[in-house]
């Protein structure tokens, strides 16, 4: 009851009524803390945190590039070796070509003088015999001739001669 | 009954009155935003089930639409303050 | 009066004698007491945390309660009310935040027991300077455009203005610093009538009689109340803190 007079006496004592002091103090703490906040103790803060976060970012961002350079390297590396790999399969193909192709030019000229060695040696042999062939046709003939003056003892005329010497020679041609 | 009546006089008579609609006004005025708060945090909380990622969203706007609501509960609690005390 | 059961009059749970000065404006008491406390802390939180970095860069005790509460104000509040361009308001609301939690916090501090936003003098001062932010930033972003768009928000059949600019007006540059203040003022002198009537509570069940065997009862709840404040300290902070990035950020986008 008391009270309530004394309330309603006291305007400042309502308690939903800001009190002066109060006031005061409060907005002397709150622009001091909002100033040296925001002016001093606030950017130092702000700032390592952006830095912290520039620095793991760069850190990644270089892992990632070496991460990237290594796959690079390495996919040149492979590249080389893939590279190397079918020149030395290309060498060998060719070394083997070009041993075949020797093999096989070899192998011709071998033919090639074994064909000539045969054909000289008939050619020889064909010749031999006919040499011999026709020595022996004339030792024949010389045999013949003595033998048939020896044996007639008289000389027969030319053309009889030589038609006898020519049978004579025929039949052993052809007995031989 | 009569007895109060012939005690309660002049200024306690008004005592009697402000605390009455002191309380009154304090019960009266939670009822709505009660209702309110229940629903809205009730769709909040659905909300969030059924969309897990916008979860983050969904809880800032639901304490703001607490605050909003929840301010006229509490007008109706100064307004107790001013009818008991002041 | 029931079982020996007397709720002090109001005077004397909110009005705290100055330490000096009286009743004049200087006269420092609880309150303001209180106030100081929270800048210095809040400053030397910061003083000390920045002044770490130059030994290693990784974050280790009051670092993270610095860093923390910017994170905080960075993703909880600006990028959900401003948006991401607001990032430059950061340390008004992070002082905002740290004013109201802090002096919020005193209510359960053993022996002090006073949160300095149950009267009225912070909440309205701290709602006023929002009130005029918001209304600077308005202007300074949109210039008289900002009045238009608040008063005669696009898209509205022109008959209904009748309507809606009062209704627009009242809520915009009247209702919006008046129920900050009076949210968080509230909320906070609540929380303290609720513990101080659980204490009285308590006290009058602490005598010889049969019915002390409740006394458990108020004092668990007393206790559980406790926590819950803390609780609500934290969100009044908040809320007041988000609210104040709403307005800020409705003042800087035009549209609704």
């Amino acid at each position: 009851m008391n009270l309530l007079l004394l309330a309603a006496e006291e305007g400042p004592n309502n308690p939903i009524l800001p009190a002066t002091n109060e006031i005061i103090w409060g907005a002397i703490s709150f622009f001091l803390l909002m100033v040296v906040l925001a002016k001093v103790a606030y950017p130092p803060v702000r700032k390592a945190m952006e830095d912290r976060t520039a620095k793991i970012q760069g850190e990644f961002d270089a892992a990632d590039k070496a991460r990237a350079e290594a796959a690079e390297l390495k996919a040149s590396y492979e590249s080389k070796l893939a590279e190397a790999r079918t020149e030395a399969a290309r060498i060998i193909d060719e070394a083997r070509e070009q041993a075949e192709a020797v093999r096989r030019e070899r192998i011709a000229a071998l033919d090639a003088e074994l064909a000539e060695r045969k054909a000289q040696a008939e050619a020889d042999l064909a010749a031999a015999r006919e040499r011999a062939l026709a020595e022996t046709r004339s030792q024949l003939a010389g045999l013949a001739v003595g033998a048939a003056e020896r044996i007639v003892e008289d000389s027969l005329d030319e053309a009889r001669y030589a038609k006898l010497v020519d049978n004579f020679i025929d039949r052993v041609g052809s007995s031989t | 009954m009569e007895l109060l009546a012939q005690a309660a006089s002049g200024a306690d008579q008004i005592a009697f009155g402000e605390a009455i609609s002191a309380g009154f006004a304090y019960g009266l005025a939670a009822i709505g935003p009660g209702i309110g708060i229940g629903y809205l945090v009730g769709q909040s909380v659905q909300a969030m089930a059924r969309q897990p990622e916008a979860a983050g969203m969904v809880r800032t706007t639901m304490f703001l639409g607490i605050a909003f609501t929840e301010a006229l509960a509490l007008i109706g609690f100064v307004v107790f303050i001013l009818l008991k005390f002041a | 009066m029931i079982f020996g059961l007397e709720f002090p009059p109001i005077e004397k749970l909110v009005e705290w004698p100055s330490f000096f000065g009286g009743d004049a404006w200087y006269g420092l008491n609880k309150i303001g007491l209180s106030a100081l406390i929270a800048m210095v802390l809040t400053i030397a939180i910061y003083l000390a945390a920045g002044s770490k970095y130059k030994k290693r860069l990784v974050p280790t005790g009051i670092q993270t309660v610095a860093e923390s509460g910017i994170e905080f104000i960075d993703s909880g509040i600006i990028d959900q009310t401003i948006g991401p361009e607001g990032r430059s308001w950061n340390p008004f609301l992070l002082s905002l935040f740290f004013f109201v939690l802090i002096t919020n916090l005193f209510e359960v501090v053993p022996g002090w027991q006073m949160p300095g936003n149950a009267r009225m003098a912070f909440p309205a001062l701290l709602a006023i300077l929002v009130w005029f932010i918001f209304l600077v930033t308005g202007i300074r972003y949109q210039g008289a455009g900002y009045f238009k768009n608040a008063l005669f928000p696009p898209g509205v059949p022109w008959p209904l203005y009748f309507l809606v600019t009062p209704i627009e007006f009242v809520s915009t540059f009247l209702v919006r610093p008046f129920s900050l203040a009076v949210r968080l003022f509230a909320n906070m002198l609540a929380g303290h009538i609720l513990l101080v009537t659980f204490v009285v509570l308590s006290e009058a069940l602490w005598i010889k009689q049969w019915y002390a065997v409740f006394l458990p009862l108020p004092f668990i709840m007393l206790v559980l109340l406790t926590g819950f404040e803390i609780m609500v300290s934290f969100l009044q902070a908040y809320i007041f803190t988000i609210l104040a990035g709403v307005y800020i950020g409705s003042s800087m986008h035009a549209e609704h």
